[in-house]
């Protein structure tokens, strides 16, 4: 049995910009998340996978069928794509219905599957008010709901989460994981670790094109936690607690600016400890603390280095 | 019913796998072209030129009736055909701009376009049912009035036999096909050059007036009305008024209907490019 995904020397580049540059990795996980910060070339992977674009060189398989123009395999597929302009003046069930019909099914059938996917995901409300009435929340159901309708046997989300109010968050999670419970193949992008931590601990992190790393979430989580980190301290009297914290080992370096100080250290859970009991003591006031690091665009810049 | 990936509860989703017939992959065009004729027809302004249309038909009716009194006098009558033939070209025009204009463009702006190609669609039959959306009403407002009209003629002019009818028929039928089939496929053209309905609107406006200017403009310079043929709205009168009515010669309606025939497949060529070069798709 062939593995859900293989990628293989795989590049693709448009005219002079190259967007994936020599890719190769194996997946066969239930969840696979894809994570890289915007740019990353995370949504043209995904396009090449569900055949939208063909790669400039190297392979790329799906249950080891290559998509582009396979039609037997986009029939079993489920594709939300990241933007959310969608066609206005269709209403959830008739937008749901007509990519239904294109996956070849009768209409009647079509709007059975499209009324109960809606219901699912708690639109059934606003099933006949035109989408451009919809917020930007209930207009991501509505694509996750064209995208799950027919049951598909391996789904493609980018960036599903984005936008999405807290109902519809958890709404989906639970969907995507129940789906792969029940042997459906999920690939879900975003640029948000803690994002992808709900529903998978299985992660491709993606920069400028790159596989930078493959693994699992506490594997990414460690090499997060493993390159320094930069955190800005308000406080009254500096001076005094920048000499204070000179005097731990894992505090790397200080800066000094005006009411605050930059302290970069490599082991930021210790960090944050003792910095919380110097906080809680007398002798130091300290207004506030900022991580300057903690988002992916530093754990880039340090994985590239 | 708990997941085995972690703790969340997960409400029955009530899944029925689907095991019915499934519409062949050949007939997926006719959906992608009902979608757009149902877009089209939420636009007022569609369902009202529609009828609008219809309108010159009793203008035209009229003439038949007085030509059909001239004739009995022994006088000639007078041109009907090539009039009313401007008249719905007109129609046509207006038709398309309003049908057409938005078949490529609305995809890509909404990026309706990648949800389309990730389902079993190809490529012919995407571009099949967009051109259908905008041949069908094109083909209602040029055909519909003229079968009616002819129709009319047949029944009340008192010269006019079974072979008359039967030419004016396969006149306008032809006229009406080459017509459709055309401006369906350069709109398809305009439509994809632009992610705005209204630019491709006025492209295709654009287009019309200076397609007829440049025609009429070498004409006049090199002093031969084959230049003529570069407009297919020339070249559709010119065409019906040979079919229907005799009028010109063989060589030149092979050249109109050629004219149709080139435009037709640079329209499609290009709406194909586009997408096919990865341009369109989003």
């Amino acid at each position: 049995m062939p593995p859900f995904l293989h990628i293989e020397s795989m590049s693709k580049w448009y005219g002079q910009v190259i967007a994936l540059n020599d890719i190769d990795f194996e997946s066969d996980v239930p969840i696979l998340g894809l994570l890289g910060p915007n740019g990353a070339g995370k949504s043209s992977l995904l396009k090449l996978l569900v055949g939208l674009s063909r790669p400039s060189r190297g392979k790329v398989e799906v249950f080891g069928l290559q998509p582009w123009q396979n039609h037997d395999l986009l029939a079993g597929l489920g594709y939300t794509p990241e933007h959310h302009k969608l066609y206005d003046r269709l209403t959830p069930i008739q937008f749901v219905s007509l990519l239904l019909q294109l996956s070849g099914y009768l209409s009647e059938t079509a709007y059975d599957m499209a009324a109960r996917a809606i219901e699912q995901l708690a639109l059934g409300e606003k099933k006949d008010a035109p989408i451009h009435t919809l917020s930007h929340g209930m207009r991501q159901r509505v694509k996750l709901a064209q995208a799950i309708a027919h049951h598909p046997s391996w789904l493609v989300l980018d960036e599903p989460l984005t936008g999405m109010d807290p109902l519809g968050r958890n709404m989906t999670i639970e969907m995507v994981r129940r789906m792969a419970a029940e042997g459906t193949r999920v690939i879900v992008s975003s640029h948000v670790l803690h994002e992808l931590e709900a529903l998978t601990s299985d992660i491709l992190l993606l920069n400028r094109g790159r596989l930078l790393a493959q693994g699992s979430v506490a594997e990414i989580r460690e090499l997060i936690d493993e390159h320094p980190h930069r955190i800005l301290i308000k406080s009254e009297n500096i001076r005094s607690l920048g000499r204070e914290l000179a005097g731990y080992d894992y505090v790397k370096r200080i800066e000094f600016e005006p009411g605050h100080l930059v302290v970069e250290t490599d082991r930021p859970d210790d960090f944050y400890t003792m910095i919380g009991e110097l906080a809680a003591g007398d002798d130091f006031i300290v207004h506030s603390m900022i991580s300057l690091d903690d988002n992916l665009e530093a754990v880039f810049r340090y994985l590239v280095k | 019913m708990n997941t085995n990936q972690g703790q969340a509860r997960v409400e029955r989703l009530d899944y029925q796998p689907y095991d019915g017939p499934l519409e062949p992959l050949a007939g997926r065009f006719l959906v992608v072209a009902g979608h757009q004729l149902r877009l089209s027809r939420k636009d007022k302004w569609f369902r009202r030129l529609l009828w609008f249309s219809f309108f010159p038909l009793g203008i035209f009716a009229v003439m038949v009736i007085v030509q059909s009194k001239v004739e009995q006098i022994g006088n000639h009558g007078f041109n009907l055909w090539s009039p009313f033939w401007g008249a719905q070209i007109f129609s046509a025009i207006l038709i398309t701009y309003l049908c057409g204009r938005s078949t490529i463009g609305e995809d890509l702006r909404t990026g309706a376009a990648s949800v389309y190609f990730a389902r079993p669609v190809t490529l012919n039959g995407y571009l099949g049912g967009k051109w259908l959306s905008v041949f069908v009403p094109v083909l209602f407002v040029t055909l519909g009035p003229a079968l009616l009209l002819i129709s009319f003629r047949f029944a009340i002019e008192p010269g006019a036999g079974l072979l008359s009818f039967l030419r004016w028929l396969a006149g306008f039928l032809a006229a009406s096909i080459l017509l459709s089939a055309v401006m369906g496929a350069v709109m398809l053209a305009v439509s994809s050059l632009t992610r705005r309905a209204r630019t491709a609107g006025f492209l295709w406006i654009g287009f019309i007036i200076g397609m007829s200017a440049l025609a009429n403009g070498l004409a006049k310079s090199f002093d031969d009305p084959i230049y003529t043929v570069i407009s297919f709205t020339r070249a559709s009168a010119r065409l019906l008024a040979y079919l229907v009515e005799g009028k010109g010669s063989a060589d030149m309606a092979a050249m109109d209907a050629l004219s149709h025939i080139v435009w037709l497949v640079i329209g499609l060529g290009i709406v194909r490019f586009r997408i096919a070069a990865g341009k369109t798709r989003v």
